[in-house]
C-alpha cells in the first residue's frame, strides 16, 4: 500500500466488519470469540498493511489473515474452553417484521452450524462470499479438491436432513 | 460423439456440476451420465436438496454485529505505538491480575499469553518471541512486588515441583538457587501452547531477576546477550527448552550467572 495505505485499510476494515464478524462467528460459534478473532484479525491487517497487494481485494486478503489468526491462535483456546458448543444465543431471535423468512433461515443457519468447522466455513465462502472453488483453495490454503469434497459431504449432509420427498428446505423453497 | 467418461462421476463431480465449476467437456460427461443412468440421477438430486438458500441464513448472524464495540476496538488501535507493543497490552492487565492473585496466596495455574503472529512466522515467534513476551511482563515488577512476598522455602518448594512437572524438569531450589539472591517464587504461563516457568529472584543491589523456561522443542543454541525493554537478557537452548534470564543486572554478572544455571541444566 501506499503512505495512505493505513488510513485506507482503517476505512476498509470499517467497512468489512459484518462479514469479518460473520465469518468469525461461523469458525467459532461464540461471540466473544470471534470478538477477539476480529479484533485480532485487524490488529494484524494494520500491522501488515504494506503486504496488501494492491488490484487483489481487500475483503480476501482480510479473510485469509481472519482464516490464519483461527487455525494457528484462537482456535485451540475454543476448542479447549467451549468444546465446540455453539452459543445459544448464536442465532437471532425469531420475531420482527420478517418472522416468516426468518424461520426457514433459522432453521438453515441451525443446520448449517452443526456441519464440521471446516465444511461450514467452506459452505460459508463459496456459498455466501461467492468464491469461486480455486478462490477458496487458495484463501485456504488447501487444494481444490478438498473444497469440492467439503462443499459435497455438507450437501450430502443437509441433504438427509431434507425430507424424503426433497421437500424440505430445498434451495429456498419454504418448509411446507 | 460420445463424451462419456469411462466410471460413473461421484458425488464431488455431482457438486461441481451443480455448482457451475465444471470445465465444458467435464460437464458434458455428467450430463450424459445423468440422461442414462437412474443411480447418477438419485445422487445428484440428493446432492441438490442438500442446497439451502444459505445466504439469507447466513446473513442472520450479521444481525447482531457489535458495531459499536467493533468500531471503537479499530479506533483505538493506537496508529503511534508500534503494533508488538500494543499487543501486550491485554497480557500486562493478565500480569497484573496475576501479582493480585498472588498477593491473595491464590495459586495462579496457567496464563496464555497471546501469540503475536501466524503460520511460518510463528514458528519463529515461539523461538523469539516469547522472550519480547516475557521482557515485556518481567517488566511489571519492582523490589517492592517481590519484597512483599514471604520467603517460606516449603511454598518455594511446592511451587518448583508443580512448575517443574509441567515443564517435565526438575526444578529445585539446590538447582536454581544464586549466590547474592533470594528466590522469591516460581510461576506457570503459557506461551503459544507451550508451558512457561518463571522463577523471579530478588537481587539487594539490581531489583527483580527471572530465569524463565519454556518448553519449546527448539534445537540448542549458544548463550546470547541482548536488551529487551530497558533490561539485559541472557538467554540459550538446551534440550528442547529455552531459558532466559532477565534483569537490570550488568550483562556481564548477569550472563556468569546464566553460565551457572546453563551447566545444572546441561545434564
Amino acid at each position: 500500500m501506499t503512505d495512505s495505505g493505513p488510513e485506507q485499510l482503517r476505512s476498509e476494515l470499517r467497512s468489512h466488519l459484518a462479514r469479518l464478524w460473520r465469518y468469525a462467528l461461523v469458525l467459532s460459534t461464540n461471540r466473544d470469540v470471534a470478538q477477539d478473532l476480529v479484533q485480532a484479525t485487524c490488529v494484524r491487517a494494520l500491522e501488515r498493511a504494506h503486504q496488501f497487494q494492491p488490484g487483489t481485494r481487500v475483503d480476501r486478503w482480510l479473510f485469509a489473515i481472519l482464516h490464519s489468526i483461527w487455525l494457528n491462535e484462537l482456535r485451540a483456546r475454543r476448542v479447549r474452553t467451549g468444546q465446540g458448543v455453539i452459543d445459544a444465543d448464536l442465532l437471532p431471535s425469531g420475531d420482527g417484521d420478517r418472522a416468516e423468512t426468518n424461520i426457514l433461515a433459522r432453521q438453515v443457519l441451525s443446520e448449517v452450524l452443526t456441519l464440521p468447522e471446516a465444511q461450514r466455513e467452506t459452505v460459508l465462502l463459496v456459498y455466501v462470499e461467492g468464491l469461486s472453488y480455486r478462490e477458496a483453495a487458495e484463501l485456504l490454503e488447501i487444494p481444490v479438491g478438498t473444497v469440492m469434497s467439503r462443499l459435497a459431504a455438507a450437501r450430502a449432509t443437509l441433504g438427509r436432513l431434507a425430507r424424503p420427498d426433497g421437500s424440505a428446505v430445498a434451495a429456498g423453497k419454504r418448509r411446507q | 460423439m460420445n463424451d462419456k467418461s469411462e466410471h460413473p462421476p461421484g458425488d464431488v463431480e455431482l457438486t461441481a456440476f451443480l455448482d457451475g465449476e465444471l470445465s465444458g467437456e467435464q460437464r458434458t460427461s455428467v450430463q450424459e451420465w445423468l440422461n442414462e443412468d437412474d443411480d447418477v440421477r438419485a445422487r445428484l438430486s440428493r446432492l441438490a436438496s442438500g442446497g439451502r438458500p444459505f445466504r439469507e441464513a447466513f446473513d442472520l448472524l450479521t444481525e447482531g454485529v457489535p458495531y459499536s464495540r467493533l468500531e471503537g476496538m479499530l479506533a483505538s488501535i493506537d496508529r503511534s505505538k508500534p503494533v508488538a507493543a500494543r499487543r501486550w497490552q491485554v497480557s500486562l492487565l493478565a500480569g497484573a491480575a496475576v501479582i493480585a492473585a498472588f498477593v491473595l496466596g491464590v495459586v495462579v495455574d496457567r496464563l496464555v499469553l497471546p501469540a503475536p503472529t501466524t503460520g511460518i512466522e510463528q514458528r519463529e515467534a515461539v523461538s523469539e518471541n516469547w522472550r519480547q513476551a516475557v521482557a515485556e511482563y518481567f517488566g511489571l515488577n519492582t523490589a517492592d512486588t517481590l519484597a512483599a512476598v514471604p520467603d517460606d522455602d516449603a511454598a518455594r518448594v511446592r511451587e518448583l515441583k508443580a512448575v517443574g512437572d509441567r515443564l517435565n524438569l526438575s526444578l529445585t531450589m539446590p538447582r536454581l538457587a544464586l549466590s547474592g539472591l533470594t528466590l522469591k517464587r516460581a510461576d506457570l504461563f503459557s506461551f503459544d501452547g507451550h508451558p512457561l516457568a518463571e522463577v523471579l529472584y530478588l537481587d539487594p543491589q539490581d531489583g527483580p531477576v527471572a530465569l524463565c523456561i519454556i518448553a519449546n522443542g527448539a534445537p540448542d543454541t549458544a548463550i546470547t546477550t541482548e536488551r529487551r525493554e530497558d533490561r539485559n537478557v541472557v538467554f540459550w537452548q538446551s534440550r528442547g527448552r529455552g531459558f532466559l534470564l532477565i534483569g537490570r543486572t550488568a550483562p556481564g554478572k548477569l550472563r556468569q550467572r546464566a553460565e551457572t544455571i546453563a551447566a545444572r541444566f546441561s545434564s
